[in-house]
């Protein structure tokens, strides 16, 4: 019988910090027999906060939705509010945000394969792939004046050029990461600990994924093949050459799988863009804002991220909507936990890439002895890097 | 067998990467001990420009996260920027209207302060208030500013008339405020724009009541 029980987690409560998150796993010894999630403890009031502010000022407040993607956030606000003002963007203002948009994907992939490899104990995966990574924040730190909050997009355009030299530092920066990338590859596919780490834990199946909407990476190794790159292009993605990657497993080892192939898409689509780049102006004016509602999507590296804006003819929205892929993802983690063991709790919540990464606490609900017991982040990481080591032994 | 080959194999590429490792040098900067600048184009500490900025506060009015304020304090405005509130997104620059730039992010990206009454920056101009109701109108180098950018049409209002002849004599059109009542005579002067719209319907000596 379930125990039915309430936890207010009280902790470390900072939005800078390991971003607060409750999980709650009811266990029969090691397994998990049932999950409840809560969300809500990182909520900003940014929706409202936009409704107070012009719509150049809302490009950076939206863009602090999230540190990791804080491109496709300010970039969906625009297309949104451009819609409603009825303006055509500038061709190379479009190109430079698909650049931007790409490597935000690759920074982003990259953080997420090292965090992976720290969960399971490979830690030199970690040190590859911020080593990889920090290599592309480079770049936006010389283009956009940020390696965070790049604040490169505005209403009608971006804020800055791609510059010559900018363009030759981004193309090789890209044959490093290509490189970088298909070591990743070899060093997983080869390396057995990781491949039993990550083979069939946290299975989603193709009608839990259909049922549950799932977005990104996630939706795309259940066997789904969604892409907002595709599907409603957006940018210059129509004029781009890609595949998008697809695996039916549906397990941590395909989110893996596609999420490194997506790199290396992401790579091909960069060097398209930034040799085809059209010259003209990299901005339009938007002279006056009409009444009316706009809708944008984006494919954020975690899925589809969507921005509604309403605007009542002011210099100020007056509704703003937000829904982050992980809002999607999140609820998907149940089916996918359920029939699991502790020890490979934190890489399946983490293979799903959520947003607020770090999981601030667990309960565990013993229900066969009828007790609680709550474990920090670091005790279940000790959990999880002490079953690599025996799967070493073991192999 | 052929398994383990393969892992041999992989082995001896991560062996490879080792000793790679071992003799190159670090591929982190010791940074506080050397140095590592930000490359051009950073966006880092705001700064004002004493000479050039001009204190309109253009930049308190776009800066989204509220961190450039205005006080009016007596005679002189002060515009001040909080570090700790700024997001460095560069729109202070973006907007500021003159061509020069009076408010500029520069490349520093060291912001260590041991007290957070420290983490801020601040300019001070000399602020022209009304003179009867003594409501701040705006500095005297916004006025110079705008004197200049409407060449022979700064005639056509009396205020900056008044700030012409100030100006012209070599003295700083900053009066103390005298709380009278407003009169004819008063169509010339300094005025805010509702002390100068009561002195306008004033007509002939036919005092009108407001």
């Amino acid at each position: 019988m379930k125990r039915e029980c309430t936890i207010i987690p009280m902790g470390p409560f900072h939005p800078a910090l390991a971003e607060p998150e409750f999980f709650k796993l009811s266990v029969k010894g090691e397994k998990i027999i049932d999950v409840e999630i809560r969300i809500g403890y990182n909520h900003r009031g940014i929706e409202k906060l936009a409704e107070g502010l012009t719509y150049n000022q809302c490009i950076f407040l939206v863009e602090r939705v999230c540190g990791i993607c804080s491109n496709i956030h300010p970039l969906c606000f625009a297309q949104a509010v451009e819609e409603i003002a009825g303006v055509e963007v500038p061709d190379r203002a479009k190109y430079i945000r698909t650049v931007i948009a790409e490597l935000e994907r690759i920074h982003s992939h990259f953080l997420w394969l090292g965090l992976a490899g720290h969960i399971i104990g490979f830690d030199t995966l970690l040190m590859w792939a911020w080593k990889a990574r920090e290599l592309v924040l480079d770049i936006f730190e010389t283009v956009t004046g940020n390696r965070q909050s790049y604040a490169m997009n505005a209403i009608g355009g971006v804020r800055r050029d791609l510059k010559k030299e900018h363009i030759s530092k981004i193309l090789k920066t890209m044959d490093e990461a290509e490189r970088a990338t298909k070591r990743f590859i070899k060093a997983i596919s080869g390396d057995p600990v990781t491949l039993s780490r990550l083979k069939g834990v946290g299975v989603l199946s193709n009608e839990d994924a259909k049922k549950y909407c799932v977005v990104g990476p996630v939706a795309r190794a259940s066997g789904l093949k969604i892409d907002i790159r595709k599907d409603y292009p957006y940018a210059a993605y129509d004029e781009m050459d890609f595949d998008i990657p697809v695996r039916r497993d549906g397990d941590a080892l395909a989110k893996t799988e596609v999420r490194l192939e997506e790199l290396l898409q992401s790579i091909r689509i960069i060097r398209q863009a930034v040799d085809a780049l059209p010259n003209g102006d990299i901005k339009c004016e938007v002279k006056e804002m009409p009444e009316g509602e706009g809708l944008s999507r984006g494919e954020a590296p975690r899925g589809e991220d969507l921005h509604y804006v309403v605007s009542n003819g002011s210099n100020m929205p007056e509704r703003v909507k937000i829904r982050a892929p992980t809002f999607m993802n999140l609820p998907s983690i149940k089916p996918q936990l359920i029939g699991n063991t502790i020890a490979d709790a934190l890489i399946i919540i983490g293979a799903i890439d959520p947003c607020f990464c770090c999981t601030d606490r667990l309960t565990v609900v013993d229900v066969k002895e009828n007790r609680e017991k709550i474990m920090s982040s670091d005790e279940l990481l000790q959990r999880s890097r002490k079953k690599s080591s025996a799967d070493h032994r073991g192999s | 067998m052929k398994k383990d080959k393969k892992r041999s194999l992989l082995k001896i590429d991560e062996l490879s990467e080792a000793l790679r490792s071992a003799f190159s040098k670090p591929f982190t900067v010791k940074y506080p001990y050397a140095p590592s600048p930000a490359p051009e184009g950073f966006r880092g500490k705001p700064e004002f420009d004493e000479e050039k900025c001009m204190g309109c506060g253009a930049c308190s009015e776009v800066c989204p996260g509220g961190a450039i304020s205005i006080i009016d304090e007596g005679d002189t405005r002060k515009i001040e920027l909080l570090y700790g509130t700024c997001t460095f997104c560069g729109l202070c620059e973006e907007c500021c209207p003159i061509e020069e730039k009076g408010i500029r992010l520069t490349t520093e990206f060291k912001m260590v302060f041991s007290d957070k009454d420290e983490a801020r920056t601040s300019i001070e101009k000399p602020l022209v208030r009304c003179e009867r109701c003594g409501e701040p109108i705006t500095t005297v180098d916004h006025l110079k500013w705008m004197i200049d950018r409407l060449g022979p049409l700064a005639f056509s209002n009396a205020t900056l008339v008044s700030v012409i002849y100030d100006l012209t004599l070599g003295k700083i059109p900053i009066k103390e405020p005298e709380a009278k009542e407003i009169d004819r005579a008063d169509v010339i002067g300094i005025l805010c724009p509702k002390c100068r719209r009561k002195a306008a319907v004033i007509d002939h000596g036919y005092r009108v009541k407001y």
